[in-house]
């Protein structure tokens, strides 16, 4: 199988004398098929191994019909599972058990792990860099598979844990990724949020603990359709330039700036993770340069893909960020519609959170205004899903405008829901 | 096994077109010298930071900065009479225009011109690509004794098929250019009947095909008889010529200068206007794109701005035109070409 890769940039490339800041938006899409096109395509071995590691909060918490759930779609993800994919379960409390080790996804391996799952119950307190940690030894039996996780868990971790759980996922980071869920309230989203976004994951909350089924559901139907892992975006940037920025802006915001790994003084790799075919992702570069003169045209930034295996490495798909200073302002004034529309998702995201984080703190003026921000901003780009999370928070009278009243009286989850998913953003009708 | 002059990919020797972007693949060897190293940088080091590391298309691998190439000014001198400059001028990155000039053996001259359309995508390699398959095919089809009108639309639908390959490869607004186009013929005209003193003047045949706005001017050696030869395809031309406004009150609108005809996949009209003149020498023929007429639109100030002595070599004249669009704050690419056509009298008999 191979994975073909698309990339285009937008920006409007001219700049104001003195300017230095350049933006643009790549869009990567993936596609199988082999239409005889100039191909950007990268080869994974055919059939690229897939582990999919379970990790399941066991803590006395989660006992009643939190673990009854867990376990019951625990038990539809094994019997889902293709015949070609390899898995494991660790469940977690204070400390891992190893319930299923690594295995081939046959009928009778999942049997074995289906009837070990039958005896799981839930005592004790929550140490989830004990789950992480043993997960990771299981991702390690087979390097070079496509490594995928799911984390369910519905409490805070122990606050002894906590500097045990910032070495785990600095162990973990780039070995594999995790779609982390909470289930209930009673977790909290930052912490979630923290382990998702080092682990290329998503975080979420399953508020019902009826939903969990349908829901581990899609984040395996996700992890299967990978095709190629370890995809790293490289950014090359001429001398004296600095990244200001790289974020994945769709599906989902997430900073990967921090995670540049350099290659040499010009050049840096972000992880990007595992791609699936017929995905779909934009990126936001944010590039400081030195300012040019009048007429000078500078090549800002040139992004590409990155695969390599058995210490080949294949780049494709390479695009180019310009920057070229001008003295005609209509020309530079123009900020390119991809930019501007996820410029505004992000600062959508960062209301919601600052909205929130006011409002929690019963600051409600700073929250209002916060959150008649979000609701424009969410107006103005069509988002949609984000407005109906919002609406549970807020009483909206006019979106156009951002009237809005705060709600003081929000359901735990509403709140939860809204913090959690503020990241997703829309994409522009081009 | 060598490389596309305009995308660098390889191609093979064999092929008309470029496979990846459908630029036409120049096999003349003095025309290929002069146009396959258009897209490489002038100097080795980087004018900005002085690294040896140039990509191929100029842009410097340490600092970024995209040094300058051939294409921002380039020029063929064919004859000390014939020569063609093209200059990015001030305000563009990047040049969008393009020439190609050819002599047949028999004495007769192909000019070329093309202004790429700034808001297409690639407009550099539509004029390029349309003005080496427009100047290629009508050198065909004269050797094929096709009439100079024929070549000259057979050229430009060439030159569309270029252009309209290029769209394939390059998203968003479709790549497109302007064209004109002349051939200049000798013909004697010997056919002195009546008035004696006829019998001394030899004319010369021009055919011209355009569209859009790049123009033909005719300078004769005075203001009185020069002209222009062609009639632009905008919007101002077209309002004024139906009457509905006035040449003054056209020109104040903002898309006056928005042309209405031009080469491309996008194009309703490509059907080119065609013009036939038989012109009395001494005097010069130019094609130029609107980087150089826009500051010297009338006939007596174009005259003026491109006035030299006679036996001024033609590169000196389109140096100093170049010169003068620069002067005039350049901002638009600019390109000239001119032929000089001398007053051959008949043979003293
Ligand atoms: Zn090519
Ligand atoms: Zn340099």
């Amino acid at each position: 199988m191979t994975t073909q890769f698309n990339a285009q940039v937008y920006q409007n490339a001219y700049l104001p004398e003195g300017s230095q800041e350049v933006n643009a938006i790549m869009t990567i899409t993936t596609d199988s098929e082999s239409d005889g096109q100039t191909g950007s395509r990268i080869s994974g071995t055919s059939g690229t191994p897939r582990v999919f590691g379970v990790i399941c909060d066991t803590s006395g918490s989660m006992e009643g019909v939190k673990i009854q759930s867990a376990k019951h779609a625990i038990a539809k993800v094994i019997e889902l599972l293709p015949s070609d994919a390899y898995f494991f379960i660790v469940t977690g409390s204070s400390q891992a058990t190893l319930l299923s080790g690594l295995t081939l996804a046959t009928d009778s391996a999942k049997n074995t792990a289906l009837a070990a799952l039958r005896t799981v119950t839930a005592n004790r307190s929550t140490a989830i860099s004990t789950w992480l940690n043993l997960a990771l030894q299981q991702f390690k039996l087979m390097p070079g598979a496509i490594a995928q996780a799911l984390l369910l868990t519905d409490g805070q971790n122990d606050s002894s844990d906590l500097n045990a759980l910032d070495k785990a996922l600095n162990a973990c980071e780039n070995q594999f990724q995790c779609d982390c869920r909470g289930v209930g309230t009673e977790w909290r989203v930052s912490q979630l949020q923290t382990i998702a976004r080092k682990l290329l994951g998503t975080a979420d909350i399953i508020a019902d603990a009826s939903a969990m089924e349908d829901d581990f559901r899609a984040i395996l139907g996700q992890a299967m359709s990978k095709q190629v892992s370890d995809i790293a975006l490289r950014l090359w940037t001429p001398q004296g330039a600095k990244v200001l920025f790289c974020k994945q802006v769709s599906p989902e915001i997430l900073d990967i700036t921090n995670k540049a790994k350099a290659v040499s003084g010009q050049i840096a790799d972000y992880p990007t993770g595992a791609w699936g075919n017929q995905e779909s992702r934009d990126y936001h570069f944010c590039i400081q340069v030195n300012a040019g003169n009048v007429g000078d045209e500078m090549l800002a930034g040139r992004a590409s893909l990155v695969y390599s295996q058995n210490g080949v490495e294949t780049k494709v798909a390479e695009t180019r960020i310009l920057a070229i200073w001008t003295d005609d302002e209509v020309r530079s004034a123009k900020i390119d519609r991809t930019v501007a529309h996820y410029t505004g998702q992000a600062e959508l995201a960062q209301v919601i959170h600052e909205g929130m984080e006011a409002r929690a703190q019963g600051n409600f003026e700073v929250a209002t205004a916060k959150l008649s921000k979000a609701v424009q901003l969410s107006d103005e780009s069509g988002n949609e899903a984000t407005m109906k999370l919002l609406r549970k928070v807020v009483d909206i009278e006019d979106a156009a405008t951002g009237t809005i009243r705060i709600r003081r009286e929000v359901r735990k989850e509403d709140e939860m829901a809204l913090e959690t998913r503020s990241t997703k953003t829309t994409r522009i009708n081009r | 096994m060598k490389n596309c002059s305009a995308c660098h990919e390889p191609v093979d020797v064999s092929d008309r077109f470029c496979e990846t972007c459908g630029f036409l693949l120049i096999k003349d060897s003095s025309a290929m010298a002069t146009f396959q190293a258009l897209t490489e940088p002038i100097f080795p080091n980087c004018q900005k930071c002085d690294s040896i590391n140039l990509e191929a298309d100029g842009f410097c691998n340490q600092c970024g900065f995209r040094n300058p190439i051939h294409r921002d000014r380039f020029e063929q001198i064919l004859q000390p009479g014939f020569a063609a400059l093209s200059d990015r001028g001030i305000r563009h990155s990047q040049n969008e225009d393009c020439f190609a000039i050819a002599q047949l053996a028999d004495g007769r001259s192909i000019i070329v011109v093309c202004d790429g359309v700034s808001s297409s995508m690639n407009p550099g390699m539509a004029s390029q690509s349309a003005s080496q398959s427009a100047c290629e095919s009508v050198q065909e089809s004269l050797k094929a004794n096709l009439d100079p009108e024929a070549a000259l639309v057979q050229g430009i639908h060439q030159a569309q098929l270029a252009v309209a390959k290029l769209a394939s490869i390059s998203k968003g607004e479709p790549p497109s250019t302007t064209i004109v186009a002349a051939i200049i013929s000798d013909c004697h005209s010997n056919l002195s009947n009546s008035d004696p003193s006829n019998s001394r003047i030899s004319s010369v045949q021009v055919t011209i095909a355009w569209l859009g706005d790049s123009r033909a001017y005719w300078l004769g050696s005075t203001p009185e008889t020069s002209c222009q030869l062609t009639q632009d395809h905008s919007w101002c031309e077209d309002v004024v010529a139906a009457g509905e406004l006035s040449q003054e009150q056209a020109e104040r609108s903002p898309q006056a200068h928005a042309i209405t005809r031009w080469l491309g996949v996008d194009a309703e009209d490509v059907v080119p206007s065609l013009v036939t003149i038989d012109l009395a020498g001494p005097g010069r023929l130019v094609l130029c794109s609107d980087g150089l007429w826009n500051y010297a639109s009338g006939v007596p100030e174009f005259y003026q701005a491109l006035h030299h002595p006679p036996g001024t070599e033609a590169k000196v004249i389109v140096r100093q035109g170049v010169e003068f669009a620069l002067r005039c704050g350049g901002q638009d690419n600019i390109t000239i070409a001119l032929l000089e056509l001398q007053s051959k009298g008949p043979e003293t008999s």
